[in-house]
């Protein structure tokens, strides 16, 4: 399916490269031929106007010639001397002298002179290359011919010339057929009477083969036709002459081209190309243009005379056809040549375009494939909270992986630079980061750090990066490429861990010390008990009853005393935690209610006791606290020494959301140097008084497990002592309460 | 003999202990300065405080020492004493009901001459008593100057 897939696109791309390729390329394949004809067809016309103008002026320089033999012959003095006396000896002499002449020109058919009767007087023939003179009895009378009447009509130098024709001999046209063209003049005498005329034959097949010599090497065809449109000269031998015999009266150059006629025939010249091909044309007026080079040459000289609309109706029309085969012949050439190219180009091409196609098709598969290994990367990357980048020293440009950007909220999309990472980094941390891509440069370390950055919110998290740079065949770094990961959470839970490790062991340790001391304590009194009834079995045994019941009071104060010392030390494990849940309760209540727990006591000892009237509300276990007032009076009514008016005042005072009682005596008081050691675990100043050094060590606990703080505030002995307590006020409640919850849920008998 | 009867130190914060010691301690004729705290047994021995001018030549023969005891602790007299020029010489036995390996080897470490955990049993309370009493008063009686 997906090969498939594959092939068509290949296809489809190679179609898209290879179809414009060959289009534009043809393209330009065909402007170059158009170009290449029209240039062809450009020189073909030139070349064209160029011979046809040749034609015309040979054909006007041959004429010219021809009209200059016929003055010349014109001008012979014996001319008039034979046809005034018809003198033998100057018509022997001229005869010779035209004889000379027409052997050296070897241009014209016949020589003549004819009297005013039409009378042949004198004549010269060329036959073969050789010149003769008829003899007198060979001469004609042609006085009904044109050339005669027309000659003989025209005035002093006045030329006629015939239309260029076949010759007639004796009625038949002369085979093989001669062409020729008669020039005549009239001849006068000194007083103008008209005497004759003079006749040159001229042969048409010397204008016809200088004509066919200008364009003897060349394939296009040139032709000669009168002002009738009948070939004079042309493609084909049958059609010339045609005029002459009445049966070929139809093959005219209009039978042939029958769409290229008319603009001939209408225009004195011109080039133009229909579908068959190019015409080129112009008309030549042979005497006309004679005669008009001759006066233009002779200036000052007699003007010829001609008659000028007779000159004009024997016009010629000259020809030339180029066939459209022809006229592109050479462009034909240059097109197989291109066609050639074009062929292998396309061959090329197509090799070339499928070629190309099949990369880029490949290239787009695995660009797609590339894609999504990225997105999968970059989801990986999410997943695990790792990032990605790679710091380009040369451009100092930093790429960032999409969750690299999320770690440290660099916006996706945007360009950042390395400054822009120092920037994120916590001050206190940016000379050590700088330290170690320092040394990972320089290859000692590795690049492997943690480090905090500090978030536009001002938030800080703690980051761990690995990297590793990059160098060029020199050595020299090219880029540091690594990794980031947000281990925030996981610092956390460490710092959390090591803390509740440190509380752990603190624990342990008082746990221990607590043990210790508590089986040292508890031993006491058993080796008392031990010893006095060791005594006692003694003096029993020997008869010596008298300190029996000493030793007995001792062994019950020792039991009395281990009685008391596991009671208290069951009521401080509780004191670590809070029993009973914090209610709402009047300070004064709960003092008024421990005063009656020790009322006994203090009135035993005749103690006055004084209670500020309105102590503040406190959300707190009363049994507990209760039980520290009660520890505290009892404390206060057993160190009340000797003193005359003992005293215990109960105040309050507030500073700063906390609220501090105090318990005032006017006892014994205590050394600031015992001031802490009075709340230690069985610490006890006077081992002669009651007591297990268990009650403030009790006290404190419960004021600590509330959230507040216990302190002995005392000048020395006999200045009495003052202890001062303080409770989370009731707007204060909450705080209190986090940390009761905190007691809450570590319960510890050593705490 | 008379004029030399050896003198012991008793710190012992136990009223009941002290008696028990005292009573036990019968085989050798002797003098016993009884101390109750760690505060007051340091002014004894370096006669300072309340014991300022008592003749500086009646040093004890032998301290015995509680390691419980108020307001100085036990140890921290006894390293006093190992540290005091004029005191060091002075034997002194730990008796204390304290079983603490902590306890016993801080006491070693600061120059304890001997260390005895008070028996519960009367019967050994008594022989540990005597022992202390024949060995550093008789056995091993330390020179007097």
């Amino acid at each position: 399916m997906k090969l498939k897939k594959d092939t068509r696109s290949i296809l489809k791309d190679t179609l898209l490269l290879f179809l414009p390729a060959v289009l534009i390329v043809g393209g330009v394949i065909a402007i170059f031929y158009s170009e290449e004809v029209e240039q062809e067809i450009e020189l073909h016309r030139a070349d064209e106007r160029h011979h046809i103008d040749l034609h015309k002026k040979m054909i006007r320089g041959e004429l010219k010639s021809i009209l200059s033999d016929l003055k010349f012959l014109s001008k012979e003095d014996e001319i008039l001397e034979i046809l005034i006396t018809d003198n033998a000896k100057f018509r022997k002499i001229l005869s010779e002298e035209f004889r000379i002449f027409s052997e050296e020109k070897g241009i014209y058919d016949q020589i003549r002179l004819l009297d005013i009767g039409g009378k042949e007087v004198l004549r010269i023939n060329f036959e073969d290359g050789e010149s003769y003179i008829v003899e007198e009895d060979q001469l004609q009378v042609k006085l009904k011919r044109s050339y005669f009447k027309e000659t003989f009509a025209l005035g002093k130098e006045e030329i006629y010339m015939s239309s260029f024709d076949l010759n007639i001999e004796k009625g038949e046209i002369e085979q093989p057929p001669k062409p020729v063209i008669r020039f005549g003049m009239p001849l006068f005498d000194s007083q103008d009477r008209k005497l004759g005329i003079i006749i040159l034959n001229y042969l048409g097949n010397i204008l016809l083969e200088q004509f066919h010599r200008i364009h003897s090497n060349k394939q296009e065809k040139y032709m000669l036709l009168n002002a009738e449109g009948f070939f004079l000269d042309g493609p084909m031998e049958e059609d010339e002459w045609a005029f002459m015999y009445p049966e070929k009266n139809t093959r005219r150059f209009e039978t042939s081209y029958p769409d290229a006629w008319p603009q001939i025939s209408n225009a004195d010249s011109g080039q133009f190309r229909n579908s068959i091909g190019l015409f080129t044309f112009t008309t030549s007026y042979p005497l006309l243009e004679a005669i008009e080079r001759m006066q233009a040459v002779a200036a000052g000289s007699t003007p010829i005379k001609f008659d000028l609309l007779k000159a004009r109706l024997n016009s010629w029309k000259i020809v030339s056809f180029v066939p459209e085969q022809l006229l592109i012949s050479g462009s034909e050439a240059f097109l197989k040549t291109l066609l050639i190219f074009y062929l292998f180009f396309s061959v090329i091409m197509a090799f070339g375009s499928v070629l190309l196609a099949k990369a880029a098709v490949y290239k787009r598969i695995s660009l797609n494939t590339l894609m999504e290994s990225e997105a999968d990367l970059a989801e990986a990357q999410r997943i695990a909270q790792v990032g990605s980048w790679r710091w380009d020293i040369g451009s100092d440009l930093l790429e960032m992986s999409d969750e690299n950007r999320r770690i440290f909220q660099f916006a996706m999309g945007k360009v950042f630079k390395q400054k822009d990472f120092l920037n994120r980094l916590h001050p206190d941390d940016l000379p050590r980061v700088g330290e170690a891509i320092q040394q990972a440069r320089q290859g000692d370390q590795p690049y492997d750090i943690e480090y905090r950055i500090v978030l536009p919110g001002g938030k800080e998290r703690n980051i761990h990066s690995k990297g590793e740079f990059f160098y060029d065949k020199a050595g020299i770094p090219v880029s540091l490429r690594g990794t980031v990961s947000d281990i925030t959470r996981r610092k956390q839970i460490e710092a959390e861990r090591e803390k509740l490790i440190q509380d752990l062991e603190s624990r342990n340790a008082e746990m221990e010390q607590f043990t210790y001391t508590a089986s040292h304590e508890l031993k006491s009194p058993l080796i008392t008990i031990g010893g006095y009834l060791g005594l006692l079995k003694r003096d029993l045994d020997t008869g010596k009853p008298e300190k029996a019941e000493s030793y007995i009071m001792r062994i019950v104060g020792g039991v009395k005393t281990m009685k008391q010392l596991l009671d208290e030390m069951l009521e401080l494990s509780r004191g670590g935690r809070q029993i009973n849940p914090p209610e709402e309760v009047s300070l004064n209540k709960l003092i008024d209610e421990a005063v009656e727990v020790v009322r006994g006591r203090l009135t035993e000892k005749e103690v006055e006791i004084k209670i500020a009237p309105a102590l503040p509300m406190v959300t707190v276990d009363a049994v507990r606290v209760k039980e520290v007032f009660i520890n505290l009076m009892e404390n206060a009514v057993k160190f009340m020494g000797d003193q005359a008016k003992p005293l215990i005042k109960i105040g309050n005072r507030t500073e700063d959301g906390e609220t501090t009682i105090y318990i005032k005596d006017n006892g014994i008081g205590i050394d600031p140097s015992y001031h802490e050691y009075v709340f230690g675990l069985f610490n006890r100043l006077d081992p002669q008084l009651d007591g297990t050094g268990i009650g403030l060590s009790l006290v404190k606990r419960i004021i600590e497990v509330h959230g507040g703080r216990i302190w002995i505030e005392s000048e020395g002995l006999g200045y009495g002592s003052t202890f001062y307590m303080t409770f989370v006020e009731q707007n204060n409640k909450n705080i209190r309460k986090e940390k009761s919850d905190e007691g809450d849920s570590t319960p510890c008998l050593a705490r | 003999m008379k004029e030399t009867l050896p003198l012991v130190l008793l710190v012992e914060d136990n009223p009941d202990h002290k008696e028990l010691i005292l009573a036990s301690m019968d085989r050798i004729e002797k003098k016993i300065d009884h101390i109750l705290d760690g505060e007051a047994a340091l002014d004894y021995l370096l006669r300072r405080g309340q014991y300022t001018g008592l003749n500086e030549n009646s040093l004890p023969d032998l301290i015995i020492l509680d390691l419980r005891i108020p307001k100085v602790d036990g140890l921290k007299v006894l390293k006093e004493i190992k540290e005091s020029d004029q005191l060091q010489h002075i034997p002194v036995v730990i008796f204390s009901s304290s079983e603490s390996e902590r306890d016993i080897q801080l006491a070693y470490l600061y120059g304890a001459n001997s260390y005895l955990v008070k028996s519960v049993g009367s019967d050994e309370f008594f022989r540990q008593i005597r022992r202390i009493e024949e060995y550093w008063l008789r056995e091993n009686r330390v020179g007097k100057k």
